[in-house]
Parts: C-alpha cells; sequence; structure tokens
C-alpha cells in the first residue's frame, strides 16, 4: 500500500470547525483563508452549521466541499455531551483527508492526523472565566450558566453538578493531542502552553482587509464597539463610562444573551437616548458606524486576540481600549489608548477624544498605517505554511515507520461474512430453506457474528493464516443496509483496534432490489463510520470499495451513474458473478469500476475449462481504472441444499473440493501467473450457504486454513 | 372660556409666557415659568440652554446652560443677561446648582440664539421635557420671524373651499404633529390643514413638541394642549413616529381623528440616528395600545391597511408588525375588502400651490438633461442609489446632470452620501449637484427646467413629490415600492429590481425616444388629474363631518 501524498503543492485539506454560520473573529479568519488556500489545496469543510452564501460572499467558490456534522446537543447534561461526546462523534464523520486544520474547542478532540489545531482560546470556563458567569438570573434556583462557543445561548447546570461538569470535561479535554497548535497572539500562545503544557511558538495573527472600509476623519460625538453581548465581553464598562461623557452617544453592534441585562442597565443610567444596540447589519452598515465612530471602545476581559481591534485601526479609528488580552500586541500608543477596565478611566480617554478630534483623527490615521501589516494574505500565507510542513512531517515520519517493500507484494483477502445470529435456528444458521440453509458447522460452533469472542478468533485466525485483509459483507436490500451486519462490522474494526490486529478492512457492498436512496445511505455510512479507520484498506491513499456484481444492473445508466458518484472517493472494485465482457463492458457497466474481480470462478464452467477462464479473467481484471491484477481462488462450492428457485438452473451448482485438489488448482494458477496480481482474494472465510468457507470446520478441520497460509508464505516469498 | 376639564398628563411640564425675547433693543430678558402639577414632587432639574440658532450643535454652537434643582420651589422667573463675557441666567436671584459656559463660543452677535427650556432627571439626566424660544439680538430677525409666523397662517396660495359649511360656530380644531418644519411631507401637511381650516372660517391652531423656534406662536407647545381644548372641540392628530404625548392627546374628551402618515422602517435609521429608528419602533407598539380615536384616516392604501392591521390586533400586533414592515412586507385588508374605519384620503389639500408661486432664478447644471430627485435626504430614500442609478446613466447620456433636492437631517447619512461623491462615484461628481435651502420659486425653476424626475425610494406613505412631477409634466422612472407604486397607478416608469446598468439603458431609450416619452406623460397627466379630483376636499371634511355628527367621544 502506498503512503499518503506527500506533494503539499495541493494537499487533500479537511478544514472542521463546530459552526460556520455567522461572520465571527473565528469564522473570519476560516473564511479568509479558504478563499485564499482554495486554488492550491482541495479542501472540505466540515461544520454542523453553514451558511453558504457566507462562504460565497467571501470569495469561497463551490470547488470548496462543504459537509455537515452533527449539531449540538441541546438540554439536559448537552454541555457534557458537546464537550465530549460530539467530537468523537465529529470524529466518525469525518472522511480521509492528508491533514486535518481544525478551529475552536473541542476539534482537538477529534483524532485525526496530522493535525493543525488553531484554537483561538482554550475553553476558558475551565480557566480564566470560571468564575465570571452571569448568576444573577439563576442563582436563586440553585442554578449557572456556562456557555461554551459558539452555541448562542446559556447551558443551565445545577450548583450540585457543575463543579463536576467541569472536572469531566477538564478531564477529557487533556486528551486532544494535535500535531500542532497555532496561537492568534502570543499572549494566547502562553495562555495555552498553561492549560496544556506543550509548546506553542506558532502564533500567526488574524488579518483584516483595509480596503474595506469607508475611510471619514471624525467629526461626530459617536462611540462605536463592536461584540457578542456575553458577560466577559464587559459592554457594562463601556454604558457605565459613556454615562460621564456628556454630548457622547454609544452604538452597540452585536447581540448575545446579556442584551436584556445591558438594556435594563442603560434605561436605569438614563442613558436611553444616548446608548443603542443595534444586531442583524449588513457589512456596508458596520463599515459606515465604523466611518461615523469617532472612536471604538474595546474592553473584554483578556481576549486572546480581538479583530474588533485591527477593524478600529483599518477604519482609521482611535482605539479605547483595556489594557489586556492578544489585540494588545498589535497596537501601540499612536492609535491607541491602553487603560485600565474602570468606567471613570475608559470615560477620561472617551472625554479626551470628544474634546480633542484633532487627537483622534492622527490617531486614526496611525492606526490606518500600522494595521497595513496585518492582512489576510499575509495571515493565510503563515497558517498555510505550517499546515503544509506539520503534514511534510508527519507524512515523512510515517513513511518512516511502515515496514520497507511492504506496498510491493500481492495482498491477500477473504470474503468475512458477518450474518450469523446465536446458534443453530438464528439468522443465517438454518433460519430459512432458500437462503439460510447449511450443512457444515464452523469449529467454534454456531457462532454470532457481532460477538468479540468470535471475531477475535476469527482475527486470530486470519493472521495465522498470514491474510492481509477481510472484504466484509454488507448487504442492502428493500430495508436498506443490514443493520446487524453494520453492528458486527463496528465491532470488527473495534477489536481489530483493540487486540491491535495487522488485518485491514474494506466493505463489500452486496445491493440486492434496494432504494437508491438507501444505496446512498448506506456508501455515505461506509465513508464516514469506517473508512476514516486507520485499518480501513486502502490503495494509493483511496479507501477502497468491493460491490457485488450479479449483472442485474447491467445497462441501467442511471443506476451506474448514481454508484459513481456517490462512490467517487473510493477505489471501486467488481466482485462479478458475469466475465467481463470486453466487447460491450462499457456499455454494461459505463467504466464505473477501477478494479475487476471473480466472485466464484468455479462457476463459471466445467473444470475442463476452467485455467483458461481463469486466465481471461485475470487478464481483463486490468481493465479498471486503476489497472489493478486481482486473481480469485475457492476452495470449491455447493449449494443444492438451498431451496431457491433462482438458483435451480446453475448448472455448476456443486463443484466438489476433491479433498483440497480444487482449491490447490486454483492457488497452483494463481502462483503461475507471470505478472504479479495485486490482489488475491479467496472466496471465502465463511460462506456456509454455498460452502465455500475456508473457516475451520467440522467436516474440513484446518486443512483450508493451512492450504490458505501455504498460499500466502508462497505469494510473498514468490514475489516479495 | 371655559378650560376643559381633562385627564392631567403624567409628563411633566415648562410653561413660557412669552414666544420670543428680544434683545435689539435691550440686555436684560425676563421669562416666566410655569411648572406642571408634580414637578415639585419629581426629582427633576431645570436646564436653560442657550444655543446659536443657526447651527445649534454642541460644543461649537452652543453657548451654555445654567441648572437649578427644582425641590420646594414654586412659579420662577428666570432672567437671562447678555454682558461683555457673554450670557448668564438667574432665576429670582438664585444661583444656579452647575453652570457651563462655552469659552470659545464666538456667536453672541448673531442675528438670534435659541433658548431651551429643559427638564432632566436629576438621577439619570435624561431630558424629560423641551421647549425654545429664540433670543432676537436684531430687529430685524425679530421682524423676519413675524413673516414666517404669519406665513403659516396665510399662505399666498389659493384654498380649497369647504364644500360642507354647516360648521359649529364655536367648535376650533386643532392641529397636532410630533414635529412641524416647513418642507417635511408632515409639517406641510399640518400646516396646510391648518390654513385650510382658518381659510374656511375655522378656529384653528398647530401644536408640537418640535418646531422652528422662530415661528413659535404660530405653533405652540404640545404640552399646552390639555389647558386650550374643549370638550367641543376637535383634534387633529398627524401620526408619523412614536410621541410621548399621544398618550396624554388620546385621553382628551373631545373629538379626535387620527391622520396616519405612515411609519418609516427603523432599519433604514438604525446606523445614522438610532434614537430616530427606536422612536419608529416604538411608533407601531403605541398606535396598537392608544384608546380609540373617533375617525382615522390614511395617506393611501398602503398605509390604511398598515394602520388596520395596528388597530384590529391591539394587544400584540405591534412588534410584529414592525417586523414586518422592516421587511418591506405587509399584510394586511386588500383592495377587495377595505379594512372599517379607516378612509383613505390623500395629504393633498391644496388645488394647485404653484399657481401663486412665480420662478425665480437658480444657477443650473450646463448639462441640458436634468434629472431631478427632490425629497428628504433620508436612508430610506435611497438617495446613494440614485448616485449609483445616475453613474451608470451617464454613461448612456455625456448631457446629463443629476439634481438633489432637499433637505438631511442626519449629518451621518450626510456625510456618507458625500464620501460616495468624492470617492465611489468621484467620475460624476460634477455632474451631481444636491441643492438645499432654495425657495419655493427657485424649486419651480428646476422642476421646470428638469428633463425626468427619478426616485429609487424604499419606503413611502404617498409621496408628494411624484404628483408634482406630473404636474411638471416630468417622466418619473422610480423603484416600485409599495407606497410609490400607489401612487403612480398605471403610470410613471416603475423598476422592480435595482439593476442600475439596465434601468439606465431603459431610461435613456425612453428619454431619447419621443414617442415613448410623450406617452409616459400622457399617463401621468392622467394620473394627475384622478388625484386633483380625490384632492378637492371631500374626503377630508366628510370624515370630520362624520366626527362632529357622532358628538363627544362618538365612537
Amino acid at each position: 500500500m502506498s503512503a499518503p501524498s506527500t506533494d503539499t503543492s495541493g494537499l487533500d485539506l479537511a478544514v472542521i470547525i463546530p459552526e460556520l454560520a455567522k461572520y465571527g473573529g473565528a469564522e473570519r479568519l476560516l473564511i479568509e483563508c479558504v478563499a485564499r488556500w482554495q486554488h492550491r489545496h482541495r479542501i472540505t469543510i466540515y461544520s454542523s452549521k453553514t451558511n453558504r452564501q457566507l462562504l460565497s460572499e467571501h470569495g469561497v467558490g463551490r470547488e470548496v466541499e462543504v459537509k455537515t456534522l452533527s449539531p449540538y446537543y441541546e438540554g439536559q447534561h448537552s454541555i457534557l455531551l458537546n464537550a465530549v461526546l460530539l467530537p468523537k462523534i465529529w470524529e466518525r464523520e469525518v472522511g480521509t483527508h492528508d491533514v486535518y486544520h481544525t478551529h475552536l474547542w473541542p476539534t482537538h478532540l477529534i483524532d485525526r492526523h496530522p493535525m493543525v489545531w488553531y484554537p483561538h482560546e482554550p475553553l476558558r470556563i475551565l480557566h480564566d472565566l470560571r468564575y465570571e458567569q452571569a448568576l444573577d438570573d439563576v442563582a436563586d434556583q440553585f442554578q449557572r450558566n456556562l456557555h461554551i462557543y459558539p452555541k448562542y445561548n446559556y447551558d443551565r447546570v445545577s450548583d450540585m453538578t457543575y463543579e463536576a461538569y467541569l472536572a469531566s470535561i477538564d478531564m477529557f479535554d487533556k486528551l486532544g493531542a494535535p500535531d500542532r497548535i497555532v496561537a492568534n497572539s502570543k499572549y494566547t500562545a502562553g495562555y495555552l502552553e498553561r492549560v496544556y503544557g506543550v509548546g506553542v511558538t506558532d502564533v500567526v495573527y488574524p488579518g483584516v482587509n483595509d480596503q474595506d472600509f469607508i475611510y471619514q476623519p471624525p467629526d461626530e460625538n459617536i462611540f462605536l464597539t463592536v461584540g457578542q453581548l456575553w458577560p466577559h465581553k464587559r459592554m457594562k464598562l463601556i454604558i457605565e463610562a459613556i454615562r460621564h461623557v456628556e454630548g457622547a452617544q454609544l452604538y452597540i453592534v452585536g447581540n448575545g444573551p446579556e442584551k436584556q441585562r445591558l438594556q435594563r442597565m442603560t434605561q436605569g443610567l438614563g442613558l436611553s437616548d444616548r446608548v443603542f444596540f443595534l444586531h442583524g447589519l449588513t457589512n456596508l452598515e458596520v463599515q459606515i458606524l465604523f466611518s461615523r465612530a469617532l472612536a471604538v471602545v474595546f474592553t473584554p476581559m483578556k481576549e486572546p486576540f480581538g479583530i474588533v481591534a485591527l477593524e478600529a485601526m483599518a477604519a482609521g479609528k482611535p482605539l479605547i481600549a483595556v489594557e489586556e488580552g492578544g489585540f494588545t500586541e498589535a497596537v501601540d500608543e499612536s492609535c491607541a489608548m491602553l487603560v485600565p477596565a474602570e468606567p471613570e478611566r475608559i470615560a477620561d480617554a472617551m472625554r479626551q477624544l470628544r474634546d480633542d478630534k484633532e487627537r483622534a483623527r492622527r490617531m486614526g490615521l496611525s492606526g490606518r498605517q500600522r494595521v497595513k501589516q496585518f492582512t489576510w494574505d499575509r495571515a493565510a500565507e503563515e497558517l498555510g505554511t505550517i499546515i503544509e510542513d506539520t503534514h511534510e512531517q508527519w507524512t515523512e515520519q510515517h513513511r518512516r515507520a511502515e515496514p520497507s517493500g511492504a506496498s510491493d507484494r500481492p495482498l491477500v483477502g477473504v470474503h468475512y461474512y458477518c450474518w450469523f445470529g446465536s446458534g443453530i435456528g438464528s439468522r443465517h444458521w438454518n433460519d430459512t430453506a432458500q437462503s439460510g440453509a447449511v450443512t457444515d458447522m464452523p469449529t467454534l460452533g454456531f457462532y454470532p457474528s457481532s460477538s468479540g469472542t468470535t471475531i477475535e478468533a476469527h482475527l486470530r485466525s486470519l493472521e495465522e493464516a498470514g491474510v492481509d485483509f477481510a472484504m466484509l459483507n454488507l448487504h442492502v436490500d428493500a430495508r436498506g443496509a443490514d443493520a446487524y451486519e453494520v453492528a458486527s462490522i463496528e465491532n470488527v474494526f473495534s477489536i481489530a483496534r483493540q487486540i491491535d490486529s495487522p488485518i485491514r478492512f474494506a466493505i463489500h457492498l452486496c445491493p440486492y432490489d434496494c432504494k437508491a436512496k438507501d444505496l446512498q445511505t448506506t456508501i455515505e455510512m461506509i465513508y464516514r463510520m469506517f473508512t476514516p479507520r486507520s485499518s480501513y484498506l486502502r490503495l494509493d491513499g483511496d479507501p477502497v470499495l468491493f460491490v457485488f456484481w450479479t449483472g442485474v444492473y447491467d445497462g441501467d445508466r442511471r443506476w451506474l451513474n448514481q454508484l459513481d458518484e456517490w462512490t467517487a472517493g473510493f477505489v471501486r472494485i467488481a466482485c462479478s458473478l458475469r466475465m467481463y465482457s470486453a466487447q460491450d463492458e462499457q456499455r454494461k457497466t459505463l467504466g464505473v469500476f477501477d478494479g475487476w474481480s471473480l466472485y466464484s470462478p468455479l462457476e463459471l464452467s466445467a473444470p475442463a475449462r476452467w485455467e483458461e477462464l481463469w486466465q481471461q479473467a485475470y487478464t481483463d481484471s486490468t481493465a479498471g481504472a486503476r489497472g489493478l491484477r486481482i486473481a480469485t481462488v475457492s476452495p470449491g462450492y455447493d449449494d443444492s441444499h438451498l431451496k431457491d428457485p433462482n438458483r435451480e438452473n446453475n448448472p455448476y451448482r456443486t463443484v466438489c473440493r476433491e479433498k483440497g485438489a480444487t482449491y490447490q488448482r486454483m492457488i497452483d494458477f494463481t502462483l503461475s501467473l507471470a505478472q504479479q496480481p495485486n490482489l488475491v482474494l479467496v472466496t471465502s472465510y465463511n460462506e456456509y450457504h454455498e460452502n465455500t468457507h475456508i473457516e475451520p470446520s467440522k467436516t474440513h478441520g484446518t486443512r483450508y486454513m493451512d492450504m490458505t497460509r501455504e498460499l500466502t508464505s508462497k505469494v510473498a516469498t514468490q514475489w516479495n | 372660556m371655559e378650560l376643559s376639564k381633562v385627564a392631567p398628563t403624567s409628563l411633566p411640564y415648562v410653561t413660557l409666557d412669552r414666544d420670543w425675547l428680544d434683545f435689539s433693543t435691550d440686555d436684560t430678558g425676563e421669562l416666566a415659568l410655569g411648572f406642571s402639577r408634580g414637578v415639585w414632587q419629581s426629582e427633576l432639574s431645570l436646564v436653560v440652554d442657550i444655543y446659536s440658532a443657526k447651527n445649534p450643535v454642541h460644543p461649537a454652537g452652543h453657548v451654555g446652560w445654567w441648572s437649578w434643582s427644582l425641590w420646594d420651589k414654586s412659579d420662577l422667573v428666570t432672567t437671562i443677561k447678555r454682558n461683555a463675557g457673554g450670557f448668564e441666567a438667574e432665576i429670582d436671584g438664585l444661583e444656579p446648582t452647575n453652570q457651563w459656559q462655552n469659552p470659545d463660543f464666538t456667536g453672541i452677535d448673531e442675528d438670534a440664539l435659541a433658548v431651551r427650556v429643559v427638564l432632566r432627571d436629576v438621577t439619570t439626566e435624561a431630558i424629560v421635557f423641551e421647549d425654545a424660544l429664540l433670543l432676537h439680538n436684531r430687529a430685524d430677525s425679530l421682524e423676519a420671524a413675524g413673516a414666517s409666523r404669519q406665513l403659516i397662517h396665510q399662505p399666498d396660495t389659493p384654498i380649497t373651499s369647504a364644500a360642507w359649511y354647516g360648521w359649529p360656530g364655536d367648535t376650533a380644531i386643532h392641529v397636532v404633529a410630533a414635529n412641524i418644519f416647513s418642507r417635511d411631507a408632515v409639517g406641510n401637511f399640518a400646516i396646510d390643514l391648518h390654513r385650510l381650516f382658518r381659510a374656511n372660517g375655522i378656529e384653528s391652531q398647530l401644536y408640537a413638541a418640535h418646531f422652528d423656534p422662530a415661528v413659535r406662536g404660530a405653533i405652540r407647545h404640545v404640552s399646552s394642549l390639555p389647558e386650550t381644548v374643549r370638550d367641543h372641540d376637535l383634534v387633529v392628530l398627524n401620526f408619523s413616529i412614536y410621541d410621548p404625548y399621544v398618550e396624554m392627546i388620546s385621553q382628551l374628551r373631545c373629538r379626535k381623528i387620527l391622520y396616519f402618515h405612515n411609519v418609516t422602517p427603523p432599519r433604514f435609521f438604525q446606523i445614522y440616528d438610532a434614537e430616530l429608528a427606536e422612536f419608529c419602533s416604538r411608533a407601531f407598539v403605541q398606535l396598537a395600545t392608544l384608546p380609540p380615536f373617533d375617525g382615522y384616516l390614511a395617506n393611501s392604501l398602503h398605509s390604511m391597511r398598515l394602520l388596520a392591521q395596528c388597530l384590529n390586533s391591539p394587544s400584540s400586533v405591534g412588534a410584529a408588525i414592525a417586523e414586518a414592515n422592516a421587511d418591506g412586507e405587509v399584510d394586511g385588508g386588500s383592495d377587495e375588502s377595505p379594512v372599517r374605519d379607516v378612509v383613505v384620503c390623500p395629504p393633498l389639500v391644496s388645488s394647485d400651490r404653484w399657481a401663486g408661486i412665480d420662478a425665480a432664478p437658480i444657477k443650473l447644471p450646463k448639462q441640458t438633461n436634468r434629472l431631478l430627485y427632490v425629497g428628504r435626504i433620508a436612508p430610506h430614500k435611497r438617495v446613494e442609489d440614485l448616485m449609483a442609478l445616475f453613474s451608470q446613466y451617464a454613461r448612456w447620456d455625456n448631457n446629463s446632470a443629476l439634481i438633489i433636492v432637499g433637505g438631511c437631517g442626519l449629518h451621518g447619512y450626510a456625510n456618507y452620501l458625500e464620501y460616495l461623491l468624492k470617492n465611489t462615484y468621484a467620475d460624476v461628481a460634477d455632474r451631481i449637484h444636491m441643492l438645499d435651502h432654495i425657495s419655493d420659486g427657485q424649486l419651480k425653476t428646476v422642476y421646470e427646467s428638469s428633463s425626468a424626475f427619478v426616485t429609487m425610494t424604499e419606503h413611502e406613505g404617498f409621496c408628494v413629490p411624484l404628483i408634482e412631477a406630473m404636474h411638471f409634466g416630468l417622466p418619473i422612472f422610480a423603484y416600485a415600492e409599495d407606497g410609490v407604486s400607489q401612487t403612480l397607478g398605471r403610470s410613471g416608469r416603475q423598476y422592480f429590481t435595482k439593476d442600475f446598468e439596465s434601468m439606465a439603458a431603459d431610461m435613456n431609450r425612453v428619454l431619447s425616444t419621443a414617442w415613448m416619452r410623450e406617452s409616459l406623460v400622457t399617463r401621468q397627466r392622467a394620473r394627475l388629474a384622478r388625484w386633483r379630483r380625490e384632492s378637492d376636499g371631500t374626503v377630508l371634511w366628510s370624515a370630520i363631518e362624520r366626527v362632529i355628527a357622532n358628538g363627544v367621544g362618538g365612537r
């Protein structure tokens, strides 16, 4: 198997952010960067809520794919579920990419690598905002408000469980292991180092488009502040300050849960004719407000960065701000008045500018000049370089860790069935005469496929036989995907991870008279649930999907086009019941498949013609887009005990195993191939209805597993 | 004259015993102040504030202020004195509690200064009452103010006569609006009503909370209304914005008519004057919660629907309508089933106001294809869209100019338009002419020398300038906003989207094709004739007749 791409000039980049619905600071940075990266990398944005119009307004094209993650939980325990469970759900919903660039908390808990995390800020309710949540309206109910950005409302937690919630979240928070953390300021870098105990040396400041702003010299006594209305934004300070600045007005642009409280406070102070709350403005309206302002006031508590400061500078307006937070690294005294977080000190600064507009003008122009070094071009370039470097370093390490030559020899895989229930009479153990009858019994007994014990025994058995991968059969019929098989397949992946099995897995999709919608849903589920696993089989970096091909859909253009669209991210290999048709295969399957294999090579003809047909099939197997060479072996075939009218016309229902001679004939043929195969498939490990199983059983003992071990050994020796 | 026993207003107020101060011959003036009941029990302070009359802004036009606590006081006389250093004020010999005089103010000799009398909440410093009069430093200023007052009562243009004349002899009409200023549609209509009533021999008086102090006397502060109105009188309230005095008016025992001029959606104002935007929002709630009036009039079908919706769901509809209106979508009633109790009455009572006005000279652009806009320079009029449209039109027509006539009360909006002219539309800025403070005669000249009337307004109650454009035979090009569409009917050229490039091309095609232009004007003439018929006063007089006939508290 090949290693992931090391070509950093065109990465398959996943950008993950909890929500991308409004144009806040974090979202702005992501959008501005993606707009600049989109022509260089293939980008997929993952978000639980995405405003596509917002993307297009800022130049992000349709070629940037957008995928939706599960939404935030609401209601009881939602804060814990969103902090702990949700990122692990997202982990399973994110596809496989070269590199993962995550924004905000808690996307660092998505276990994907290489990952560059731009947190913007740690979860501040665990640290500096722990005791800054508004209690006024809830304390008498023995409750507390908690808030995690970007949610727009409070989560209510009882006093009894408040500390337990925070302790649990804190514990999980430390489990994230991004490969690189990038801070939006030196202040935030130090903060992150203290929280996570790792060095954070990468700082990329946000930027601003200064050409978007309207510059007008100050001639009105209007002070402007922009920000969401949460307690730690401390709008309260500015309102208390403006009371002492006669003849001045304050425009507050932003919304949030504190709005009503702030409005009551404004009314109580008699400032209703001087303090105004605005939200839902267009970009142009915000720019006009900036242009009208005498100064911009910004007083949040330890703001990690604070793009508002850059916007004030871009608009040519002096900044009156508290002397704390990341933005203080971007301003100096020529354009900003940094003061303690006290209303009177803020008011004093406001009065100075009210009474000296020439000074305000000079400061504004100085800021407008200084802000030119904080561009989105620079931010995107610096962050893009970090992402590319991270990918390159990770790939280099990954390449060194992989055994040399491991990707060169043929891989041997087995068809594996997860459909068995527990005990005789249960699903697929003689449950129906038509399709469930069996004539042999596994050595493990009539096992349930979902059982961890069964799966571990099978994996050990496959490892001992030297098998590289298993094709996990998943059936889709009129009722949709087989839920039992899905659950069992999930267990297979989990057990394999637990026991650190080297076996890899790919889904063998078996559609039977299913609805298009169900097939699409199933393929999306495979992509989201299974392909991100490290044990999923990949060829040239792409996940492999085997498709059982009976020929029923031959020539069905609509069906084939849909299949082509839905499986576009996979290496698609047909496991066919019929031979490849050199004359009109294009008409039959439209070139959908990247590789071609036989599922049941013993059902094609009488024994006399076997080698001839196998050779033809092997030659034809390269006809797919990827030029893969695939051989299939099988120990025998016998479905004569199934009471199925559809099978009655098959002249080759019983192909005797001949005590291993049939299997050996196929193995010999395979080993005699002049050109090395890429894949050797075994039909099957445990298909008992058709008696193609090689699993140790009452009838055959370990004969066929022993022969398979010889096959894998010789394959490895012959073609290593 | 026996005064009506009205429900006391909860709003504190101050009465002033005169309408102006004459400093042309003296350096001292006295003003007797009377205070409403309750002022003494509330924590209010009295402030006398003096500004330049022509530039009443802080600090450039601010002379100074003097404030007194009002605890344990009775009616007072304030004395204002001019001395070498500026002005000083005192009340019955009491020194002010606080005062501030602007050392940088240099205009104490200006023709007139504005004296504001203000009540402020001691704790919050919020203004709870204000009134103003002029302090005339020169006799000619005093004389000019007298002429302005006279014009309010008696215009030099003909007045429509009442078709109905059985007026109860001692019944006066009190015409009220929150603001009465000339060149404002609501103010003009209030003044027109006042003139109409007086011309027909009916005693009439104008009231407002805000008006030009130069015409104080011709217009009275609305707080004095309860003391002058009698039970058998009629109040005509012009409603276009939230007005704290409306509750007081609604409690008067006399008969009352509410004339609805529509309310501008607050979203247009919020970034330029958030307080005004808030007043617009509150207007809807106020309408929905007012006690019933004896009659309702609206300036258009569009306004009628909105008013009816407010009135018919008084408990909850206010805020919802404010939102709906903000989005430009009003859903209420239909042409087929107009809502009861609201009568559509166009705001036109002068038969032809231009007949008595002589065209006066004014400098006009050298370009002879002149596109004209007349109206307020306000955000909902979308003057920036006019500029955008003209920048496109100018590419088709090198000999074109855009003339924008109107005053702008929003400093921020004026600045933004100036920015656009200097930057975005710098290439056509010398062909865009903004005219303010022009006389009616000059405006007549502008109308007569223009080629077309253009408006991109996105909110209108009625839009009187469209009628004037029809009168002068100007082809009209307009964005098809509801109020505009109802005034134009099927006349004028109306655009449903603001695709300026294609609009400009279309305008050029119409204006350069004689038959298209003539066809447009012909349809407009027919529309104007219809408006003239509907504006003969019949609707207004019949509405008044019904209210008068119903007697006191007719509903």
